[in-house]
């Protein structure tokens, strides 16, 4: 049982980090697909930072910078060249796919592998949880920043306002771009941090290592209906499932491929179940 | 015109970046070079197989097209892809004794898995309003594991060293041996010139274009915009997994883990530079083949990664939504 908990909370926090970064980006009213390859992206270049550097904090200020620039390049492609943002979002994860096969192939010979040479990100035994890292604490930190930065700050009314009615903003002289932008920037910081807690605690990077986690955080998103204040239930609901399909895979004698299917098939049903009760509530309040 | 010369810019781009990567990453860029734009060219066997790869992207990339066009995105291609194989070859080796025909039946019955598959997400939109770009997905990741699951695990052909299923006893007839290439690529062409048919000169074809334009005026109109999303994400999902039938008969005889990976997205991308027009699609699906057969050439004959081609996709991608570059006043509009 702690073993569960323990994993749960293990697999918790690279998924609460990512959907802070959704989630922020919601408010801004863009539903952001970007997430899977922004958080990749770090995760790749927070093992080629420590490597450089010797440090893992150095490291995920790589992955940091390297998760920004490409959120950046989005950001441009989308203002300057007018491009349709899901496509470019899309392609952002195809970019990321493919630059981080490349990189782990041209430069270090091993294609879709990474590993660190330092030692990984040190697990703190904690009493009653078992073996947690520091980016626990670190994330629910940063969802209390976020959380009064959007529900109490001006800056969070005007992101606010970009997602409920972005032509307000035009009267009040507030451009919607540089705010979808900051808010998209904003959420590769927090991909990125979600990607160097993956690889660093992994001790490599392995391709693919996101794991569709982005996608499943806009679910999560969705979930807690853009409630910023229902974020850590929503994504330990997410969470636990995927520690009860990592735990039936080692327990019975299940096909991995199987116990894979859980955490997709959960997030689908749930994505349904959501998507009924909101109907329901609209039709009620239209009858 | 504008449009076209657009595009050409954006291919030019692409290329000029995909160059640039090549020299930052090889130890021999014109060798490189060499191998992913000519070999594919260089000797008749190469050239068949690109032609041969052609086929199902052209099909695949259609019926992503036919979702575009009335506005959704259907992001299940791969897993849509992957039933559809295994479904066709299951189908064709249970009708086996039939004889040829059973490669008809085959196709037929995977169509209908995939637009099945394709429905579920269609039901979800129209009934829930859920993003059908999310659900289709998830439904994709899903399907894909379980399919890789029976294939390594209860439908696995014991004799062969791949991890596949047991081969189908009758294939599409070869045309141009030694390659692969097979009467596939007439069955491609064939449903280019109908759909681009049905596109132009059918009320679905004007039905489904004026909804992607604007919904609340087709619905005005008095277009059913719940029955045309059906139709036309299942006949997506439908042609999709055709698709992955085509592969099995014409290429791959068996169902090969994880063979579709990344295909849907490919087709995603064919159709974005066709502007969804059918007819467009079939040189496009042609020039990303030979990419991909370059790649592979590359990553043998050099030293680049086989993935210096889902770059170039991934560029071409991030520019041809660009109404910039397209010379157009408004953004393409998707949803």
């Amino acid at each position: 049982m702690l073993n569960l908990i323990n994993s749960t909370l293990n697999l918790f926090t690279p998924l609460f980090l990512i959907s802070i970064g959704a989630i922020i980006t919601s408010k801004s009213g863009t539903l952001n697909i970007a997430l899977e390859g922004l958080t990749l992206i770090g995760a790749l270049f927070a093992v080629i930072g420590a490597n450089l550097s010797g440090s893992l904090l150095i490291g995920t200020l790589f992955a940091i910078f390297a998760s920004v620039l490409l959120a950046s390049i989005i950001s441009l492609v989308n203002s300057v060249l007018k491009t349709n943002p899901f496509i470019t979002a899309l392609a952002s994860n195809m970019l990321a796919t493919a630059l981080t096969l490349i990189i782990t192939f041209s430069i270090y010979n091993s294609k879709g592998l990474l590993r660190l040479d330092i030692a990984p990100l040190k697990l703190i035994d904690t009493l009653f949880l078992g073996k947690l890292t520091i980016f626990l604490p670190i994330s629910i930190f940063l969802y209390i920043i976020i959380y009064l930065l959007i529900e109490k700050t001006p800056f969070g009314l005007e992101l606010k306002a970009c997602g409920y009615n972005p032509s307000v903003l035009d009267a009040f002289g507030i451009s919607k771009t540089k705010l979808d932008s900051i808010a998209l920037i904003m959420s590769a910081v927090f991909c990125a941090l979600a990607g160097s807690y993956l690889s660093l605690r992994q001790g490599a990077f392995i391709s693919q290592m996101s794991a569709n986690k982005g996608w499943y955080a806009l679910v999560i998103v969705f979930l807690c209906n853009s409630n910023i204040k229902f974020l850590i239930p929503a994504t330990l609901v997410f969470a636990s499932s995927e520690a009860f399909s990592n735990y039936i895979q080692g327990i019975n004698n299940l096909p991995s491929d199987i116990a894979l299917m859980i955490p997709s098939v959960f997030t689908l049903i749930v994505m349904i179940a959501i998507s009924y009760y909101n109907k329901q509530k609209q039709t009620t309040i239209k009858g | 015109m504008r449009k076209l010369k657009g595009l050409i810019d954006i291919f030019l781009i692409s290329i000029a970046l995909l160059i640039g990567i090549i020299f930052l990453m090889s130890k021999s860029p014109l060798n490189s070079i060499y191998q992913l734009f000519i070999g594919p060219l260089s000797s008749p066997y190469f050239f068949g197989n690109t032609l041969s790869h052609t086929a199902p992207l052209i099909i695949s990339s259609v019926g992503i097209a036919i979702a575009f066009r009335c506005n959704l995105i259907n992001l299940g291609g791969d897993g849509q892809m992957y039933v559809g194989a295994l479904v066709a070859s299951l189908v064709a080796i249970y009708l086996a004794p039939f004889g040829k025909i059973s490669i008809l039946f085959a196709l037929i019955i995977a169509s209908l898995s995939g637009a099945i598959l394709a429905f579920i997400s269609a039901y979800l939109k129209v009934k829930l309003d859920t993003p059908e770009l999310i659900s289709s997905y998830l439904i994709s990741i899903a399907s894909t594991y379980f399919v890789s699951y029976l294939i390594t695990g209860p439908l696995q052909d014991p004799s062969s060293n791949l991890q596949s299923t047991n081969k189908v006893d009758f294939m599409l007839e070869k045309i141009y041996l030694p390659s692969n290439l097979s009467t596939a690529i007439f069955y491609a062409l064939i449903i280019a010139f109908l759909f681009y048919y049905i596109f132009t000169q059918t009320k679905f074809g004007y039905e489904n274009k004026i909804i992607g334009y604007n919904k609340e005026f087709a619905r005005y109109g008095g277009i059913s915009v719940s029955k045309n999303y059906y139709i036309s994400f299942s006949l997506s999902g439908a042609l999709v997994a055709f698709a992955g039938g085509i592969y099995i008969f014409g290429n791959y005889q068996s169902v090969i883990k994880g063979f579709s990976s990344g295909i849907g997205f490919s087709a995603l991308t064919i159709s974005l530079i066709a502007l969804n027009n059918p007819l467009a699609i079939i040189p496009i699906a042609f020039i990303i083949s030979l990419v991909n057969q370059g790649s592979i050439m590359a990553m043998q004959n050099s030293d680049i990664s086989s993935d210096v081609a889902l770059l170039f996709q991934a560029i071409i991608f991030l520019l041809i939504t660009s109404s910039t570059l397209l010379g157009e006043k408004k953004n393409v509009k998707l949803n």
